[in-house]
């Protein structure tokens, strides 16, 4: 599998098409991103990062740090899996600040109240993602 | 076909704003995990600094989580009390307020809208008005300033409980007024009752003989709290209705009331809501020192109903129990004395029938214009309501279907309940103490008061109306024709200040006593030839016989009364309603099927103790149940009437084999009392098999729910002694039992109190259900105050940290 095959079926004319005059420099950016496994690395852990914080502020920063991990991926699927993974990493921070100020067991017990705070996270991180896919595949490298 | 990008576009802009504009923002808001309003409890720690105007205070905690709240002064105590309220039962405290203002609905939605639309016609808001003027411009006025100041701190700069996000509101802003209506919600639940117009419905429906038998205004027994006469102060001279009138006389009453008299008895407290109280004098005790034991039974709820607290401050050192949203120490103890509560009973509200035309009802010889303002009943998610709020001279006009009815009820009045309470708490002594009860004018409550000198007192609390009728006294079990001017209250002025002085039974002339030998009281009758009319009826007499046959038992032995003595009384289980009637199970074995005969068989040498390893208490517990419906439950469905008609226990065991419920019931079939029985044993039988219940701890367990239903909210069921009929209470069908276990002694060792649940009712707290095994158990905490260590909350002038 090269970086290029994961799109959703139906958008492989979408990475055809040159690129807009408009954008140029900086989808040209994030397409080096998407390609460049150091920078992408580094992009996924600030994206997650900063994730995390907008989503103690508001759950609306469920969606933009799954939209900002999914940026990172050269692909949507990827981009998807990604904002899932962003979603686990909130619920293990969360039940990590749960264990710290010991009630976690308490929290557990919610049923089934957890089951949505669960799943809220698990699905606003790909909702997020989804995002990457307003953004058109880097061209594939010949 | 479209692009992904449009695919994409639509799909992104419709969940997100599927998500900000529908009810799944509720959701997001409440449980998204670390912004979620629901999980903001589990992390948070409260400021350790708080700013207050008042004066510098502290908050300490012990291992229960049990405040001790110091302060430099009375204010600075005050402010730092309502800090310490709202930070363990904001909600509580809302919804106390909500329950009693009729503004649930606009926080539950639906379920909430029959309550409000009582609440709202009763106008209690009103009446909690009428207290603030009446407290406003006192000591204890600028204690509830101090108090409201310290709980807006906490509800304006800390994190709200979980509840108000699972509902998705936010408190009003706390006043005063609304302390008031949490002193009006405890009257309101000792006190607002409906019987009259129960027994009025019944007579109309059944006949008086049966009104009076399921009703009787005197119960047989030979326990009264005061049982020597010579003990009572003389000097009633006023005609009080006592010896007069019955409620045979009452007001006509057509059988449209049976529906409106249902639907009011939904607003009275759980059957069977009662409390224990004794005191014993120094001459009998081990120490020399008198003792004091109270335990008040009320409903039993996540959290409890009363929180735990030690006060130092400025001419106070107080410990015991307040009721959240209201500062002060209701029972405990100060550096002086110690005191508890029970109900009397006493009958302060009475209803009244009208000559109606339109928007008038006839008063005498004129038609008056009923007082009417429209009300909205706010509904969250729903349609709301408009309520029409209609008062006559006696107070509020409750209407139901084709009947309506006035209601004269002393709370609806302004009281001084609570600067009684303020200076009770700073008393010195007993003569402080009663000047204190003078002015606790409701509810009416039986109270018992020791002192470390030795000095004790009983007596009568709260306003009772010397009613009225063509000048003559009358007595207040009957419904009154308003019209003709029937029953009036000399003195009273709902929504208003009363004449506290005039109009109303002299304290002085209510029963009481000082120094007695010992005194149990059990909220039976007061005194066997009251002066005065005082109550309509009073609680079966089993848990004041059982204390009073301890209490006699040990004196006749020459012991002392020791305080271990006093722990034995205060968790006993001897059923006297079991020592009433077990014979007469045991004597109707013969009509008995064979599973009803085993299961009866278990009674025979039964020591009659209601303790969760017996299985004689587990087959006579649920044989109550059934006898009770066996006996009376065709004939309540014959009269359209539901469970609220039941009489007492003390009225079902002594019902004899001639009574004519056997021999000529109301409805349905003659039988003998053996037969009825035989057939009750065959279905407690057939329930215990059903529900594989082996012993009596399988059915007796703690069933004590958050108003929520949220079942981790709950607190987790366990096993327990006790039943409706023993002195350690606990009542598994209607919800009720012993909310606090006080144990005051003066010999230098602590006294000792449990509460059923948690201080704190922060669910994500340590404290949530802490003391809930213990008092499951029977045991106690020792009453210590935490004055060194980590101070939890320091108050101080400036900004909060």
């Amino acid at each position: 599998m090269t970086e290029g095959d994961g799109s959703v079926a139906g958008d492989v004319t979408d990475t055809e098409r040159p690129v807009e005059q408009s954008s140029d420099g900086t989808l040209a950016r994030l397409y080096d991103l998407q390609r460049d496994p150091r920078r992408r690395r580094l992009a996924t852990a600030v994206a997650l990062g900063l994730g995390l914080l907008l989503a103690t502020v508001h759950w609306a920063g469920l969606l933009a740090g799954g939209a900002l991990v999914g940026l990172s991926r050269p692909t949507l699927r990827r981009a998807l899996a990604a904002g899932f993974g962003f979603g686990v990493l909130v619920l293990v921070v969360t039940a990590a600040r749960f264990a710290l100020a010991g009630t976690l067991g308490a929290v557990l017990a919610t049923w089934p109240l957890v089951g949505v705070g669960v799943a809220i996270p698990l699905v606003a991180g790909p909702l997020g993602a989804l995002a990457r896919g307003l953004v058109r595949d880097a061209p594939l490298e010949r | 076909m479209p692009s992904r990008r449009s695919v994409v576009a639509a799909l992104l802009a419709g969940s997100v704003g599927a998500a900000s504009l529908t009810e799944a923002r509720r959701y997001l808001d409440g449980f998204a995990p670390l912004s979620g309003e629901v999980w903001g409890a589990a992390t948070r720690n409260g400021n350790e600094r708080v700013a207050t105007p008042y004066g510098e205070a502290t908050v300490r905690y012990d291992d229960a989580g049990v405040p001790t709240v110091q302060a430099d002064t009375e204010q600075g105590l005050y402010f730092a009390v309502g800090y310490v309220h709202a930070a363990d039962r904001l909600f509580q405290m809302d919804l106390f307020r909500r329950r009693m203002a009729g503004t649930l609905a606009a926080a539950v939605g639906e379920q909430g809208v029959e309550t409000d639309l009582f609440y709202t016609s009763m106008d209690f808001q009103g009446a909690a008005e009428a207290n603030w003027e009446v407290v406003r411009d006192t000591p204890t006025g600028d204690a509830l300033e101090a108090y409201t100041a310290g709980v807006e701190a906490y509800r304006t700069r800390e994190g709200l409980p979980m509840e108000f996000g699972l509902l998705g509101y936010e408190p009003e802003p706390w006043t005063p007024v609304a302390s008031m209506l949490i002193e009006k919600q405890l009257a309101w639940g000792l006190t607002g009752s409906f019987r009259s117009l129960r027994r009025a419905t019944v007579a109309d429906g059944l006949g008086e003989d049966v009104a009076q038998s399921l009703f009787p205004s005197r119960l047989d027994h030979d326990v009264p709290i005061l049982r020597d006469e010579s003990q009572i102060p003389g000097g009633g001279t006023t005609d009080t209705g006592e010896g007069g009138s019955t409620g045979d006389d009452s007001a006509d009453f057509d059988g449209s009331a049976s529906s409106l008299a249902s639907w009011l008895s939904t607003f009275e407290s759980p059957r069977g809501t009662g409390s224990n109280s004794w005191l014993v004098s120094g001459e009998r005790t081990e120490s020399g020192r008198p003792l004091v034991a109270n335990d008040p039974h009320l409903t039993l709820v996540a959290p409890p109903v009363w929180h735990q607290m030690y006060q130092r401050g400025p001419g106070v050192s107080v410990d015991g129990v307040t009721f959240p949203g209201v500062p002060f120490v209701v029972i405990g103890q100060n550096r002086a004395g110690a005191w508890g509560f029970t109900n009397t009973n006493g009958d302060v509200l009475d209803v009244y029938t009208y000559e109606i035309d339109g928007d008038q009802y006839r008063y005498g010889d004129e038609w008056r214009e009923f007082d009417t303002t429209e009300r909205t009943v706010e509904v969250s998610g729903g349609e709301d309501r408009t309520v029409t709020v209609k008062k006559s001279v006696h107070g509020p006009v409750i209407q139901r279907e084709n009947a309506t009815v006035g209601v004269a009820w002393t709370g609806l009045q302004g009281s001084r309940t609570a600067i009684a309470v303020h200076e009770l708490d700073r008393s010195a002594n007993r003569e402080e103490a009663v000047a204190a009860l003078r002015k606790f004018d409701s509810p009416t409550q039986n109270v018992v008061y020791a002192d470390r000198e030795g000095d004790t007192f009983f007596g009568v609390t709260g306003l009772i109306p010397t009613r009225r009728t063509d000048g003559e006294g009358v007595r207040g079990d009957q419904v009154f024709d308003g019209s003709a001017r029937e029953g009036e209250w000399p003195g009273y002025a709902p929504y208003g200040v009363p004449d506290f002085g005039s109009g109303w039974i002299p304290f002085d002339e209510k029963p009481q006593t000082r120094d007695p030998d010992y005194l149990a009281t059990a909220n039976q009758r007061v005194v066997d030839d009251p002066d005065h009319y005082i109550a309509e009826a009073y609680s079966a007499p089993f848990r004041a016989q059982r204390i009073y046959d301890m209490l006699d038992e040990r004196a006749a032995s020459d012991g002392p009364i020791d305080f271990e003595y006093l722990r034995r009384v205060q968790l006993d289980t001897r059923d006297e309603r079991a020592a009433m009637f077990t014979d007469v199970i045991l004597d109707a074995r013969d009509a008995m099927s064979d599973r009803a005969r085993v299961a009866a068989d278990r009674l025979a040498g039964w020591d009659y103790r209601m303790d969760r390893d017996s299985s004689a208490a587990l087959v006579f517990q649920l044989f109550v149940d059934h006898y009770r419906r066996a006996v009376f439950e065709e004939t309540l469905n014959y009269g359209g009437l539901d469970d609220a008609y039941y009489p007492n226990d003390w009225v079902l065991f002594t019902l004899d084999a001639d009574s004519f419920w056997f021999r000529d019931p109301p409805a349905g079939e003659a039988r003998e009392r053996a037969t009825v029985v035989a057939e009750a044993m065959d279905e407690t039988a057939a329930e215990i098999e059903e529900a594989g219940y082996e012993t009596y701890g399988d059915y007796n367990r703690t069933a004590i729910d958050h108003p929520f239903g949220l079942g981790f909210l709950n607190y987790p069921r366990l096993p327990t002694d006790g039943s409706p009929g023993t002195v350690r209470n606990f009542r598994k069908e209607s919800g009720a039992g012993t909310s606090f276990r006080l144990l005051a002694r003066f010999d230098g060792d602590p006294s000792l109190g449990v509460i059923p649940g948690g201080n704190d009712g922060d669910y994500f707290s340590d404290h949530y259900h802490d003391q809930l095994d213990e008092w499951a158990d029977g045991e106690y905490r020792p009453l210590v105050p935490t004055t060194e260590g980590d101070v939890a909350v320091r108050f101080r002038g400036g900004d909060d940290d």
